[in-house]
């Protein structure tokens, strides 16, 4: 139940308000329908509806790498590649299920695409080039020309490049992966105990062996050598902005070596391993790279999770050094996030007591008898450091002992009276340890005798 | 504003129609001794790439 619960508390929005999440979901839906309606195919609308959600969820990652640390990081990391994954999955699923043909990044109505189609009356003649990426794509024969089906119809399916099919660039594949190896090494440098990170680490090792040859080749051998022919295509409008790429026959060409045949890679079919050993057995390209993509996220996934039973606040951690692990989980589900303005009072002397902080971004200044002749400057404290505690540590409705003022603009975890009474009770609630009761209890007699120098 | 999404993407477009040979067959002559004629990049590759593992694994394992 913990685990879920930490599980949940790591994947909601911490340090972004309701509001903001609330007004952010309303523009991305806004924009989405407007997408619909207007016509838009799938990228677009899938574009319109993840980007106002980008700038929060930067937010959002950067303030839970600030607090949570490395975890943090490792599942930002998890989240980036599941991602990853399932692009290849959903292009893997428009070949087997939506008779998918692989042209990759998918034609584009271009001018070249549109005058073809406007040749053949596919479209109207007066209608400017779009440079939309069509979503659907009618099979091509050997001959280049349309495979026509058995109900008379050229066989037509979606253009099986996943949703952003306009990144399906070698360039692409290679960044990502070289991103997933040195992010994988980099948790490892935190995790090395994860076994599961090993596992996801050894798969980035195999896939850059792949990716660095074939984009070698796509960039870096051009010599022409072998005979081929490349595809022609005419592009038109089904629907409002969708399109469709029409084949319409081969234009005779000398390739390059990645044209040839490199671009299928080590061990993919008609890549280097089944040209040398003669075995057919070997998947397309597609189903490879989406397999050795499930090889790299499940365990990173797994080792996200591994880790995530111990993930616990590093300021709740800086505060109370001295509760175990799991008592530091338990408490960094309990407290709650407050955001403070700079001069702002937290506390004021005489208050009722019913809650303490630990700052974890900025500094607070600690006064007794703020605004009277007597004033003074009792102490500034920073990130990591617990104030309010004394009020309730001394029982019943005691008054709180100084004022706290915001010295910059601060973040708190706030702790509860009931959560501190059970840090500080060794004999009731979920800590109950004798060593941080009196931990706390030795932090509060050096803050009391700190005020009484001053009184 | 839909238009201007669309003219944004033809650059990126334009670059990504230089792609397309990543789909489609194989070239007729293209063989397994296309590839023998390649080997030294693909064991360029494969060094570079047991270096790179193994200064990586060695960082980790130093740190502990």
């Amino acid at each position: 139940m913990t685990f879920i619960k930490v599980i949940s508390r790591f994947f909601s929005f911490e340090a972004v308000s309701v509001r903001v999440v609330v007004v952010t979901a309303f523009i991305s839906y806004i924009l989405q329908i407007n997408a619909i309606i207007s016509g838009e195919p799938l990228y677009i609308i899938a574009l319109y509806t993840i980007l106002p959600w980008l700038p929060i969820v930067f937010y959002e990652g950067l303030w839970k790498v600030k607090n949570y640390a490395a975890v943090a990081f490792l599942g930002l990391f998890t989240v980036m590649q599941f991602g990853h994954f399932a692009e290849h999955l959903i292009q893997v699923l428009q070949i087997d299920l939506a008779n998918g043909t692989v042209a990759c990044p998918p034609p584009i109505d271009n001018f070249a695409n549109a005058m073809r189609g406007a040749a053949l009356g596919l479209r109207d003649a007066t209608l400017d080039p779009t440079f939309y990426s069509v979503e659907r794509i009618i099979k091509p024969g050997p001959d280049g020309f349309p495979i026509i089906g058995s109900d008379g119809a050229p066989l037509a399916g979606a253009a099986a490049c996943a949703v952003f099919g306009q990144l399906d660039l070698e360039i692409v594949h290679l960044t990502w992966e070289l991103i997933g190896l040195f992010g994988t090494a980099l948790c490892l440098y935190f995790f090395h105990k994860n076994i599961f990170l090993w596992l996801a680490f050894a798969g980035l090792c195999w896939h850059a062996l792949e990716h660095l040859t074939i984009t070698y080749f796509y960039y870096f051998d051009q010599e022409t050598l072998w005979e081929g022919f490349v595809q022609l295509w005419a592009t038109y409008p089904v629907v409002g902005n969708s399109f469709v790429a029409h084949p319409v026959g081969k234009e005779e060409a000398m390739l390059n070596f990645y044209q040839a045949g490199g671009k299928f890679g080590l061990m993919a079919k008609y890549g280097m391993f089944h040209l040398l050993t003669g075995f057919e057995g070997m998947p397309g390209r597609a189903h490879l790279h989406m397999g050795y993509n499930l090889a790299i996220t499940i365990p990173t996934i797994l080792a996200f999770l591994f880790e995530m039973r111990i993930i616990r606040n590093k300021y709740i951690e800086m505060a109370f050094g001295k509760l175990s692990s799991s008592e530091l989980v338990d408490l960094s589900l309990r407290v709650k996030n407050r955001k403070f303005a700079k001069g702002e009072v937290i506390l004021s002397q005489g208050d009722v007591a019913s809650n303490c902080f630990v700052i974890s971004k900025g500094s607070a200044e600690i006064y007794l008898n703020k605004g009277k002749s007597n004033e003074v400057l009792a102490a500034i404290l920073a990130p990591g450091q617990i104030f309010g505690e004394i009020g309730l540590l001394e029982g019943g409705d005691t008054k709180r002992t100084a004022t706290v003022v915001a010295l910059t603009p601060m973040e708190c975890l706030e702790i509860d009276a009931n959560t501190l009474a059970d840090l500080t009770d060794s004999n009731r609630g979920d800590f109950q340890s004798d060593i941080t009761s009196e931990n706390i209890k030795n932090l509060v007699n050096i803050r009391v005798a700190e005020n009484e120098k001053f009184q | 504003m839909l238009k201007k999404i669309g003219y944004a993407l033809l650059a990126f477009g334009v670059y990504a129609s230089e792609a397309i040979a990543a789909s489609g067959p194989i070239a007729k002559d293209f063989s397994a001794e296309s590839w023998m004629d390649k080997i030294h990049v693909v064991l360029i590759v494969v060094g570079l790439v047991i270096f790179t593992t193994t200064v990586l694994v060695y960082a980790i394992i130093r740190k502990q």
